[in-house]
């Protein structure tokens, strides 16, 4: 052993290995902005990496849909009476929003500010790995990205938060990623608890109580308790299960985003001052 | 200089890594195309150009795509340094060799992600990301090590009988 800490190239290899740790330990979920030298690497990858992803998008896109269909029609009969079935509930929301808004005014309520504005960006890349679900889309600084923004996908469901920016490019944690937890509520029964990722799809809500009333089918969006802004999407109940011996409830939540399909997104640039 | 073709190459699987390749992903698990090359160079052409390499194509990684700097370069340079250091007492041309370097590396280089995710806290079940992920990983980089292991093979030969007299030695 102790010819080995002679050796020059074995002492260089070690030192740079710590480098890379300190590195670590300080770059790790920062929510911050690039460095000059990390924004211009992303600057001259981004747009290659678009034309590639296009590329693999189309061809991705091609397969599947010989592959659907034979199931068309009938996802298609589904989705009309779908429609129909919305369209019905949707006008008698806008009824239930104008008596609330006529309501507020009869008692002098300040109405909370609950519009999303809203920038367009693609995704040019993902993560290589398997064990993160990063993604990277071509909107950054320069368009008043922050860290810490909420990313919804085409139809408005949570997709995931900034955690990184460049000058025309940002990192976007996904909420499947296991490092990723996002503050949530159930709608129906204001059951409050914490979604988090495991990085194979799939989502958990955890800190629910045992007396919540949590069943499956429920809709779990973001709550007033997180940065993000409250009554975003995140999905649907899938299970709902009790470890023995804990105090505490947890459910399987499927994510209403399509993460395979992504093309598009949206960042979420109102953000609140608190949380982190 | 033509050993920046190796550079280029690199480029050229760190994009095509992360852009085509997921839609080839076989149990949800992603070849890692970066990895094999650069642990073949390691291989091939021993531990200076296994730290050069592993820093070049790791640092690129984590700067475009890893929320900690340093997550994929750290354990790059640790199993191909090793790889480097070994080569010199295997026969470095056999697509067998590379192919077992592959494998256990493959294994390692997921081994040290496990063991900084820990280390920055993540939460999984070590088992089963172990048995899903890193063994499929192996698998599968093995195999396509076993094939395009000659290629490369020749493609360094390439490079090294036409770079300049200063670098006809290596």
């Amino acid at each position: 052993m102790p010819r080995f800490f002679r050796n020059k190239q074995f002492i260089l290899v070690f030192l740079i290995a710590v480098a890379l740790i300190a590195a670590m330990a300080y770059t790790y979920d920062t929510g911050r902005y690039v460095t000059k030298l990390e924004s211009a690497v992303g600057y001259i990858f981004s747009p290659v990496q678009r034309v590639f992803y296009k590329t693999g998008k189309g061809i991705f896109n091609f397969f599947s849909s010989i592959k659907e269909i034979g199931t068309l029609r009938a996802t298609n009969e589904k989705l009309q009476k779908e429609v129909e079935k919305l369209r019905k509930e949707n006008v008698r929301l806008q009824e239930l929003i104008n008596e609330n808004k006529r309501l507020k005014e009869a008692l002098n309520f300040k109405t909370e500010n609950t519009e999303l504005d809203m920038k367009l960006a693609s995704i040019i890349s993902k993560n290589p790995g398997n064990w993160f679900n990063t993604f990277n889309i071509d909107i950054g600084k320069s368009s008043g990205i922050k860290p810490g923004m909420a990313v919804l996908d085409e139809k408005g469901n949570m997709v995931g938060q900034i955690t990184a920016v460049g000058d025309n490019w940002s990192k976007v944690l996904a909420i499947i990623d296991r490092d990723s937890s996002v503050s949530a509520v159930d709608v129906r029964t204001r059951d409050n608890g914490i979604v988090r990722g495991d990085s194979s799809g799939g989502l958990t809500m955890i800190y629910l109580p045992l007396d919540a009333e949590i069943i499956e089918g429920d809709i779990i969006t973001t709550s007033d308790m997180s940065k993000f802004p409250k009554g975003l999407i995140i999905g649907k109940v899938t299970k709902v299960t009790r470890d023995s011996g804990s105090l505490l409830k947890q459910a399987i939540i499927k994510p209403a985003a399509d993460f395979e399909r992504l093309e598009y997104v949206f960042v979420v640039t109102n953000i609140k001052g608190t949380g982190k | 200089m033509r050993s920046a073709y190796k550079y280029l190459l690199i480029v050229l699987l760190i994009v095509l890594q992360s852009t085509l390749f997921r839609f080839i992903s076989f149990f949800g698990v992603k070849p890692d195309a970066v990895f094999i090359v650069v642990l073949s160079f390691s291989l091939l052409n021993g531990s200076w150009e296994a730290i050069y390499l592993s820093l070049f194509a790791g640092l690129l990684q984590d700067i475009l795509y890893n929320n900690a700097i340093g997550v994929v370069t750290l354990p790059l340079l640790i199993v191909s340094y090793i790889t480097g250091l070994l080569s010199k007492s295997v026969f470095k041309e056999s697509s067998f060799v590379a192919f077992v370097f592959v494998f256990l590396g493959t294994i390692l280089y997921n081994l040290i992600i496990m063991f900084s995710m820990v280390l920055m806290k993540y939460e999984f079940n070590f088992i089963e990301s172990f048995m899903d992920i890193v063994i499929i990983q192996a698998i599968y980089n093995s195999i396509i090590t076993a094939f395009a292991y000659k290629y490369l093979v020749s493609f360094n030969k390439y490079l090294i009988k036409n770079s300049s007299n200063f670098f006809k030695k290596m």
